[in-house]
């Protein structure tokens, strides 16, 4: 099986790159980082089409994940445009090459962005798939539309597509920090969610692998099964979230996110628990 | 039978188009002008993007690929050469990546003879053929020979078959009723080679559709049978060309470039001649 990681020099991209040759996949990784090595690793340019049809020929499943990662490393239109141009392309040359497969990395972002004193809005936890997107800056809106376009090609092309809506993927050497401390009290709408490289790579393999119908768009989250901070769940929502109201009786240190979708649909569970 | 036909805004490429579809073809007609029809007959795009070629050629059987800057001197030089080098590859390229089988392309004659020439001409016989040396001078006459190797190795690393077609002096319809006309006389070498650009139109149908080996690349010139010059063929070679050998039993007018592998290859017999009309 022959399966195309863009973003592959990234730290979630470097980590389904091992994980998928671990399980005797043929992996071509792509990037813009330096120069290819004429074995496993391409250098092109994700933007411009030409290359793509070039790159992704021959593949039985892509797993797209190059973006630019967060709003402010570039200008906002160029972060824009830039992100949306791949998703979009990536998607054209796959349907036009035959390619049936396509897992893209979106973000929880088109819900919510942490940091930047902006209102979440959120209706209701544990947060899931139906929840109305609401993304507050050019990143977010850049996956919005990415999943958008994937609805698109997946219900109009014949395709499947699965949108991984990751939380904060932490590294190994970031999850040895965890569980962090309790956010300040002055943080406005923080998000508690992570989820674990090796987690989120694994994640991204069963989404490309596992036995999915044809014109279907899948949209997951992908986390941990319990918040980033040393405090319950309970006193984590009702300190920042007193008046959001809660379907289900959280325990513990239980993520307000579901899981549900992600395990049913391509049978992913998260192994690693910063909480035990 | 799906034609893509790149440059179908041109003199040339209008013709092919209307010729293929006259013939049966299901024609795709491309350039880069104005905007296309939204229903699969025209489309605007710029070929020197890869991922555009791809798009546009993908489902074709055959492409016949004109689009070109179409002489020196309309463009600073290095534009002209870039710009036709890269169309010429990335079709090739999109047409080996996507199966399309059999890619037509426009070479010319200026590989052999550029027009004005930079340099003395010095044909070696007559009447000129493929096999004679080619002397590019031009930014435009060194992009169609480039081409010609770039077809030759997609047909023997990609088992494309491909056709360089080195057109001759092209007529229009506007032009050909002052055919045949005297020699320039600003002209020290004149080039007497032409063709109708109806002939011409159907010679890149039938190097698209005809028969041809897998893997092969076949290089033919596209010339009437006949010369456009109003001087007798023989005294014209003599007093313009004194050095090159007559290798036939030239009479009258009779062409000084030879059809010969045009017509072996695939069939191409010109039905236009400026002396009978």
């Amino acid at each position: 099986m022959r399966i195309i990681v863009t973003g592959s020099k990234g730290k979630l991209g470097s980590a389904v790159v091992a994980y998928a040759r671990a399980q005797g996949a043929d992996v071509l990784g792509v990037d813009v980082v330096g120069a290819g090595d004429r074995r496993g690793y391409m250098c092109a340019d994700l933007t411009n089409l030409g290359q793509l049809y070039d790159v992704l020929r021959g593949a039985d499943a892509i797993i797209h994940l190059a973006a630019v990662p967060r709003a402010g490393e570039f200008t906002a239109a160029r972060t824009l445009v830039s992100n949306v141009s791949s998703a979009y392309n990536i998607l054209l040359a796959a349907h036009h090459l035959g390619i049936g497969r396509v897992v893209a990395a979106s973000s929880i972002q088109v819900l919510h962005r942490a940091g930047h004193h902006i209102r979440a809005h959120f209706r209701y936890f544990p947060l899931d798939e139906d929840h109305p997107a609401d993304p507050k800056d050019e990143y977010g809106l850049s996956k919005l539309m990415a999943e958008q376009a994937a609805q698109m090609f997946a219900r109009h092309y014949g395709m499947t597509i699965v949108s991984l809506r990751y939380v904060w993927v932490c590294s190994a050497e970031e999850w040895a920090t965890l569980p962090h401390p309790p956010p300040h009290a002055a943080a406005v709408d923080p998000l508690p969610f992570y989820v674990h490289v090796e987690d989120a790579a694994r994640a991204a393999w069963l989404a490309a692998t596992a036995a999915l119908p044809p014109a279907t768009h899948v949209v997951a989250f992908i986390a941990a099964p319990d918040i980033r901070f040393d405090m319950t769940t309970a006193e984590f929502l009702q300190r920042f979230y007193p008046h959001v109201p809660r379907r289900s009786v959280l325990h513990d240190h239980d993520a307000p996110i579901s899981l549900i979708r992600a395990r049913q649909a391509f049978g992913f569970v998260p192994h690693y628990a910063c909480h035990g | 039978m799906k034609i893509v036909v790149t440059g179908s805004k041109g003199n040339i490429g209008s013709a092919v188009v209307d010729y293929a579809r006259s013939q049966g073809a299901h024609v795709l007609g491309v350039d880069n002008v104005g905007r296309g029809d939204g229903l699969g007959n025209y489309i605007a795009a710029d070929l020197t993007d890869l991922g555009s070629c791809y798009d546009v050629v993908r489902g074709a059987d055959a492409i016949i690929n004109l689009a070109a800057i179409p002489d020196s001197k309309m463009f600073p030089n290095a534009q002209t050469f870039m710009t036709n080098v890269a169309i010429t590859y990335n079709v090739f390229l999109a047409a080996a990546h996507l199966g399309v089988g059999r890619v037509v392309w426009a070479s010319s004659i200026q590989v052999n003879h550029t027009v004005p020439p930079h340099r003395p001409v010095r044909y070696r016989y007559f009447p000129l053929d493929e096999d004679h040396p080619v002397d590019p001078q031009s930014d435009y006459a060194l992009s169609k020979y480039v081409g010609e190797v770039i077809a030759d190795a997609f047909a023997r690393d990609f088992g494309l078959t491909t056709v360089s077609l080195r057109f001759t002096d092209v007529v229009t319809l506007q032009r050909w009723p002052t055919l045949p006309a005297p020699v320039d006389p600003g002209t020290q070498y004149p080039l007497p080679h032409y063709v109708h650009i109806h002939d011409c139109a159907r010679a890149c149908y039938l190097a698209a559709t005809a028969p041809l080996p897998p893997g092969s690349h076949t290089v033919a010139f596209i010339a009437a049978r006949d010369t456009h010059i109003d001087m007798p063929s023989r005294e014209l070679a003599q007093r313009y060309y004194p050095d090159a050998e007559l290798r036939a039993d030239i009479q009258d007018h009779d062409a000084l470039i030879s059809g010969k592998r045009a017509e072996a290859a695939f069939g191409f017999v010109p039905q236009f001649s400026c002396r009978s009309r």
